[in-house]
Formats: structure tokens, sequence, C-alpha cells
């Protein structure tokens, strides 16, 4: 199984996760629910799903709605099975609800959901320095270890630069 | 992001620890329109 088809399985997956909660009519929350069940295997592995769920994102009509600069915090436990080797962390995320929306550029004002990187600090919720937190806090053998979204892609040792857009 | 999944990877060399916690720090934005839902994975890739 190649990465293109890898991806599609996950799309696939999180697109049934998404139809799971329209029908349960989930509430804003930031509860993750956990799987330890391998989700596929791939050529010399296995992927093994740590967390998965979904969250609202309200939509902000101004600065300082909920909606603008929100923080998630998204939390479970390592199952068994994805412990105690070496391999690939890989964090996914993806708008749900709207399987055909295409973001022509990754900005708030595109009308597509967004990871924020960073802004101003005269700007609600803007912490000092003007970088947010995206951070996957993970524990390894050597102890608690934290791994940063990229806007380049990847996750890295330490946070991006100040670079608002 | 759309509604084609947006994905962040690195190798780690240890392993993760059995039943230890694990938490995704997010910071996002959605100006106008409608609430959406983000759906999140995280997957650990062996082999």
């Amino acid at each position: 199984m190649n990465r293109v088809q890898r991806g599609l399985i996950a799309v696939a997956a999180l697109a049934m996760v998404a139809a799971a909660c329209a029908a349960t009519d989930s509430p804003s929350s930031t509860v993750a629910t956990t799987s330890p069940s391998p989700v596929s295997t791939v050529p010399g592995g296995v992927d093994v799903v740590v967390m998965s769920g979904s969250v609202e994102l309200p939509a902000a009509a101004d600065f300082g709605d909920s909606g603008f600069h929100e923080p998630l915090t998204l939390s479970g436990t390592v199952p068994e099975s994805a412990a105690g080797v070496a391999g690939d962390i890989v964090v996914r995320l993806v708008d749900a609800g709207r399987p055909n929306q295409v973001c022509d550029r990754e900005h708030p004002l595109s009308g597509c959901a967004t990871v924020d990187w960073s802004d101003f600090e005269d700007r609600p919720g803007v912490p000092p320095g003007g970088v947010f937190d995206n951070r996957l806090s993970i524990v390894l053998g050597s102890g608690p270890v934290d791994v940063f979204l990229s806007e380049s892609g990847g996750l890295a040792d330490v946070p991006d630069q100040y670079s608002p857009t | 992001m759309g509604g084609s999944a947006q994905e962040w990877q690195t190798e780690i060399d240890e392993g993760l620890t059995a039943a230890s916690p694990i938490e995704l720090h997010l910071v996002m934005t959605k100006f106008g329109g409608a609430a959406v839902t983000i759906g999140y994975e995280v997957v650990f890739r062996t082999g």
C-alpha cells in the first residue's frame, strides 16, 4: 500500500468519525476517544490509532469571539499495542463535516478552519511572543517529550518562529 | 484545512510508554460561516 492509499484510508476513517458524531449530535467539547485497534496494515508494519475523535470548532464573527484562536486540548491514553517500539507518530486533522471543502490557502479568510501559527500580540487570544501552542505531548521511555506541529509540515523539536501573516 | 486530511509526522526512536497520557494541544480559527467539526487522529506506525 502506498502513501496515497494510506492517506485515502485515513480520510475515510475520519469521515466515518464525522458521520458518527453528526448522528449523535455531539456537543462541542475537547473529549477524546481512544482505540487500541490497528486501522490498517502497511508493508512491514501496522498503523495503530493512539487517539482519535472529533471536536466542534465554533465560527467567529469577530476578533475575540469563540472560534478565533480557539485553544483545544485533546487527550487520551497510549494503548499497549502502540508502546515500546520505535516508529513514526502521525497527527492528522481534517474538516470532517465538509469532505468537499477545498482551501485555496490556509488562512481564516479563506473560509477554511486553520491551525494558527502566530499572530500579532495585541489581538485577543494571542500569547506573549505571538507564537501559538500547537504541541503533541507524549511519554517515551526516557520521560515526557513535546513535539510541535510546524506550519511547514512535520513535527519538530521546537515551535515555529514568529511569522504572522 | 479542508476535507482532505492534513498530516504531521516524525520518527521516534524509543517508543511510547504503555498507558501513558497523550495530549494534543491546538489553537485553531474558523472565521465566518458556521461551526465546523474537526476530526483528529494520532497514529503510531511501526515497522
